[in-house]
């Protein structure tokens, strides 16, 4: 510990280690070391660092700081892959009736029974269930799935439609159960139409849904995105630098005026 | 109370010490462990405020000494944490 401790006395700045460094090896060779004195002595020496850097130096440092640790961190995350399926409506019906149809169809399939059969067949979160009650595994399945409204397009002739999002650790499940979700959708419309033509004949609520993108399988995680961490990091070490280096110019300031 | 700026001024006022010495002292009257970098960046601190002033050593022990606006200091500091003791005091044994 004694030789990890001079080391580290020498991450002290220069002009304080041609003052202080032989007294502080003396206290050093004089005192029983502890571990936590490591942590003391590198924290000093970080402080002693921040009171004679510069504004831009500080801020810089901790820019960098923070977008080495973010990248880390997106290396260490779990990562997660999203598969997408596009599914177009060819309707007559106008939109507000539409919405209500999309919103029953997907209570349907984001129902228990519809999802419970999925976990099952794919023996989901296996990995990360260990006493998580079956509810919390449906409700965990149910906020890994997107669905989002597509605005009519060229690329989509001119048809509204819907993306059915799956994220998963494994892209090939991710795929799988998203291309089972997109059929329990159709199948939904399916049996809706079957209804429907019934009661109130053929044409009057006919609502098809026509599968534009087959369920992908993901090549790159979804999550975590590496550049958004990277971002958000370099933001953070901004935001902590520019705190820091105005504290550290205010506490100059303050030994100033009382050495004044 | 733990600020190791007015623990090495308490110290120093009974007496000039080094480092070491300091540490065992404050150790001693208040119960506090300082580690080597928080003892020495409250001596940096405290040299550059004019506060203490280190003494003539042969040794690579360096010995310190408060200087006269040290004591200035440390005696409106205590005065105002002995004001803070007294009201803190007074107002428990009245609750």
């Amino acid at each position: 510990v004694k030789r990890l401790l001079k080391f580290l006395a020498r991450l002290y700045p220069s002009a304080w280690r041609n003052r202080y460094a032989a007294e502080f090896e003396a206290l050093l060779d004089d005192r029983t070391p502890r571990t936590r004195d490591a942590f003391d002595v590198l924290l000093g020496a970080l402080k002693m660092q921040m009171t004679k850097w510069s504004f831009t130096r500080i801020t810089l440092a901790t820019c960098v700081f923070g977008l080495l640790a973010a990248i880390a961190i997106s290396f260490a995350v779990p990562r997660r892959y999203v598969s997408q399926g596009v599914i177009l409506v060819d309707t007559e019906i106008a939109q507000d009736g539409l919405d209500t149809i999309l919103a029953n169809i997907t209570k349907e399939v984001l129902n228990k029974s519809s999802v419970v059969p999925i976990i099952q067949k794919y023996n989901l979160y296996s990995g990360e269930t260990s006493g998580m009650s079956p509810d919390a595994i449906i409700n965990q399945m149910r906020k890994n799935i997107t669905i989002r409204p597509v605005r009519p397009a060229q690329s989509t002739h001119g048809l509204p439609g819907f993306v059915i999002n799956f994220s998963y650790p494994e892209p090939h499940i991710a795929q799988q159960v998203d291309a089972d979700l997109v059929s329990l959708f159709t199948a939904a419309n399916l049996r809706r139409r079957i209804a429907s033509a019934s009661e109130d004949g053929p044409r009057k609520r006919d609502v098809t849904f026509l599968v534009m993108d087959a369920s992908t399988l993901p090549q790159k995680p979804g999550f975590p995105k590496r550049s958004l961490f990277g971002a958000g990091g370099l933001l953070a070490g901004l935001a902590a630098g520019l705190m820091l280096a105005f504290t550290a110019r205010l506490r100059q300031n303050k030994a100033a005026a009382s050495a004044g | 109370m733990s600020d190791p700026s007015i623990l090495v001024l308490s110290s120093l006022a009974g007496g000039d010490k080094h480092g070491y010495a300091m540490m065992e002292d404050i150790e001693r009257f208040a119960g506090v462990r300082l580690g080597p970098g928080t003892l020495y960046g409250a001596i940096t601190r405290l040299e550059e405020r004019g506060w203490i002033a280190p003494m003539a050593s042969d040794d690579r022990r360096q010995p310190y000494t408060i200087t006269g606006s040290g004591r200035e200091h440390l005696h409106e500091q205590l005065g105002g944490l002995a004001r803070i003791a007294r009201t803190g005091l007074r107002r428990l044994e009245n609750s």
